[in-house]
């Protein structure tokens, strides 16, 4: 892709294993890392379950979320987000993430988002 | 004279064919195209690659809105693009994939296309707006 990269945007909702529907979003994220776009991931809702430490999710034969998300890095994509909201919803603090994410508070979220030219829902 | 302004839409869908969701997006589709705006891309990923199957067969006292969605390709050359990754886990291939995959035949309608996730990609590259509708 020769044009411009853009700013995309995108949000992921849902907690990791139960389809694959969390996974897949984030083969959506590398890829739009892979074409060299600016991509700004957000965990919002559930999808805070996902950076959560002490994953094995070998047990149920799967692939560990946070491992792969580890792999985020690999393919540029730097700018992670996650919502303080839903993580005092969920009764977890920074220091239960393993993955390197900023706490963004709802105004730090909405400027974000306003910034995106894309936004992608997932 | 009125004045208004011509956007190119794309539209990702990742929720299935049995879903409401569906449906919105088909209306949508449309009314893109009746308000005289482009549609560049559909695509469909996660469980919206089933949409692409030639195998759902809804009863006839019920709305079909693969048939729909195939239409729709027909009579706006919509270019409508099943993401390979997600359609293959899914059973949707092409005859191509069949035969590569040694697989009794492809069960993919002939009006979608299969292709990587780099399609998602070039449609945000040219599109004013991407619409997704999953959940």
């Amino acid at each position: 892709m020769k044009s411009e990269p853009k700013k995309i945007g995108i949000i992921i909702r849902q907690a990791p294993y139960g389809s694959l529907l969390p996974q897949e979003a984030i083969e959506a994220t590398l890829a739009a890392g892979m074409y060299g776009q600016k991509v700004s991931l957000i965990f919002m809702g559930d999808a805070v379950f996902q950076l959560v430490g002490g994953q094995d999710a070998a047990v149920i034969e799967q692939k560990t979320m946070s491992k792969q998300l580890a792999a985020l890095d690999l393919y540029d994509i730097e700018q992670l987000y996650v919502c303080m909201e839903s993580l005092l919803q969920r009764q977890l603090v920074s220091e239960n993430l393993v993955v390197n994410v900023s706490v963004l508070d709802g105004e730090a979220l909405r400027s974000i988002l306003h910034e995106q030219e894309i936004l992608l829902s997932f | 004279m009125a004045f208004y302004l011509i956007m190119i839409f794309s539209l990702l869908i990742t929720s299935p064919p049995t879903s409401a969701t569906s449906h919105s997006a088909y209306q949508f589709a449309k009314a893109v195209l009746a308000q005289g705006h482009s549609l560049y891309r559909v695509f469909f990923y996660q469980d919206g690659a089933y949409h692409g199957s030639a195998l759902c067969c809804p009863p006839q006292d019920e709305w079909d809105i693969i048939a729909a969605w195939r239409h729709l390709q027909v009579d706006h050359s919509v270019n409508m693009v099943v993401c390979i990754s997600a359609s293959l886990k899914r059973g949707i291939l092409d005859s191509h994939e069949a035969k590569r995959l040694d697989k009794q035949g492809p069960t993919l309608c002939p009006e979608f296309e299969l292709a990587g996730l780099g399609q998602l990609i070039d449609a945000t590259h040219h599109s004013d707006r991407i619409i997704t509708f999953g959940g």
